[in-house]
């Protein structure tokens, strides 16, 4: 008697599971926070604008889960709408920031010679500048507004993406079916178009979604120092900019936004990585 | 008159300072739906020669001499007129298949770039000779074919998609470069008997690379011995490789009767 076979579909899917956990517990993550962001106007206990002096500076309690702020303003609140911002903002800023870097990386790569050379320096000079500085003046110049700090955001964070895109089209262009794709008459347009830029999405992804946590934390950085998200529009980088001045008195104002961004950025770097793994080995 | 007709062809290869030479002073002619294949060692320079046609090779080539397929001149054609040569008259099959086919791209996809861009076919007409073409090379099932990834197929399958997308623009003139070598043996078979058969139903002619006396013995009426660049020797395939002039030819013979000493 033959013995059974075991079930072919649930052991690779399992397989693939416990390969992935990091993918999921990040995607997890990353999804609850995306639920709460999106529900924020229903499934928020208070209004995050609603100031009560009464209230200020209370302790978590049954009634204030995080506690209340200096002009007694509901923190839970606030993180929740603040959650909206920061992933906005994070995915936006990376959305540019893909979009400039792999077509810079695509025609640097794919044409090369002189035209690679010039972006290529276009890229060493931006990295030269410490980004901060860069993003303080251009946000100083400009009002910093959630457009501006996006579209700002982006243009400071594509040269990683360019050059990963140019690396890898390096190696594709030298690949047959690039050579195959030219013998059957395709022009350099279409070939970079439909040959080499779909086979560089697996790479792109992933720098993407561990992008994705770096402009959070910019996000964060600027707001804190108050060239980001203007109050009273909650941000986590405001919210814990305005409880450094009661940092002695009230523990939870900084605490609980420092803990979210943490949170966030953890899980879409545990996602990268996740992806990296399954995607890039 | 000739179909494909090369006269003086040298191809040279920049390296820092300097040009390699390749290809060196190599003349030919292929007449309508004959089977011409070039054999040599690896270096020989006879892949240089079949990409030179459609002038396929990198930047750093030096192409000079003169081709012409018919009428029309290729060494000193523009862009223009090579993208509608490439795949539309002169086509192409290489050796590796698992890497000549885009992984990401399905092969109906691939396959209708070539249809598309070569012939008049609307969508729906390219669809349909897109699968007629996949029943031509004996792909079974050819319309869930169409959706399938190269991965999702064997080697000898993709090499069999690769002729189709090949012959799909009707080409006047096929260059196979080693399309049996990275093949399993009994798949070789099997393709080389598809490409003769193919050839004679559609009076192709053929230019096949290869380093395998075997497979030209089987399908080519004449052949060329290319060594070191030059083309050593040229003619019937009986007489060359029963009578060798040369020693490059008699060198490869002897190869072969060392290897099937061993098998």
């Amino acid at each position: 008697m033959r013995p059974t076979p075991p079930p072919i579909r649930a052991f690779v899917w399992g397989k693939a599971m416990r390969e992935s956990r990091l993918v999921v517990a990040g995607g997890l993550a990353l999804g609850l926070l995306a639920v709460i962001a999106i529900l924020a106007p229903w499934i928020a206990p208070y209004d995050p604008l609603a100031v009560s002096l009464p209230e200020a500076l209370l302790p978590p309690s049954p009634a204030h889960w995080v506690g209340t702020d200096p002009l007694g303003r509901d923190v839970l609140a606030r993180l929740m709408y603040g959650a909206r911002i920061s992933l906005v903002i994070g995915v936006i800023a990376v959305g540019v920031a893909v979009v400039i870097g792999t077509m810079v990386g695509l025609v640097a790569g794919y044409v090369g010679g002189r035209v690679d050379s010039v972006l290529m320096r276009v890229v060493d000079t931006m990295l030269a500048f410490p980004s901060i500085f860069l993003l303080l003046a251009v946000i100083a110049m400009l009002s910093p507004n959630i457009y501006n700090i996006m579209v700002v955001i982006g243009l400071t964070s594509w040269m990683g993406v360019a050059r990963l895109v140019r690396a890898e089209v390096l190696s594709l262009k030298e690949r047959e079916f690039i050579l195959a794709a030219r013998a059957i008459g395709a022009s350099t347009w279409r070939i970079m178009w439909r040959h080499v830029l779909p086979n560089v999405t697996a790479p792109v992804l992933v720098a993407a979604t561990l992008g994705v946590g770096g402009a959070i934390l910019t996000e964060s950085v600027l707001s804190y120092l108050g060239l980001g998200v203007q109050p009273p529009t909650p941000s986590w980088g405001n919210i814990l900019n305005e409880g450094r001045v009661a940092l002695g008195v009230a523990w939870w104002l900084t605490l609980s936004p420092g803990v979210c961004i943490l949170v966030t950025v953890l899980a879409f770097n545990l996602l990268g990585e996740g992806l990296r793994e399954r995607f890039l080995k | 008159m000739a179909l494909l007709s090369v006269e003086h062809l040298s191809v040279s290869y920049r390296h820092r300072d300097t040009l390699v030479r390749a290809v060196d002073d190599v003349s030919f002619v292929i007449e309508a739906g004959e089977v011409l294949a070039l054999v040599g060692e690896s270096g020989s320079g006879k892949s240089s020669v079949a990409l030179a046609l459609a002038r396929l090779l990198p930047p750093r080539a030096v192409i000079s001499g003169r081709a012409a397929l018919k009428e029309t001149s290729l060494l000193d054609a523009s862009e223009e007129t090579l993208r509608a040569i490439r795949g539309g008259t002169i086509a192409y099959v290489f050796q590796d298949p698992a890497t000549s086919l885009n992984p990401v791209m399905t092969i109906g996809a691939q396959l209708l770039e070539a249809i598309v861009w070569h012939t008049p076919a609307g969508h729906e007409e390219a669809r349909r000779l897109a699968v007629w073409w996949l029943r031509q090379v004996g792909i079974p099932m050819p319309e869930l074919r169409l959706r399938a990834y190269p991965h999702q197929l064997s080697g000898g399958m993709q090499q069999r998609v690769c002729l189709a997308m090949a012959l799909a623009a009707r080409p006047s003139l096929l260059v196979a470069d080693e399309p049996t070598t990275a093949l399993d043996v009994t798949i070789q078979v099997q393709i080389l008997r598809l490409l003769r058969d193919l050839q004679r139903r559609l009076n192709l002619s053929v230019l096949l690379i290869s380093h395998d006396l075997t497979v030209v013995e089987r399908i080519a009426h004449r052949v060329g011995v290319m060594s070191g660049g030059r083309l050593a020797e040229s003619g019937a395939v009986d007489q060359v490789l029963h009578r060798p002039a040369h020693a490059a030819t008699q060198a490869l013979l002897r190869a072969r009767s060392a290897m099937s000493f061993k098998t």
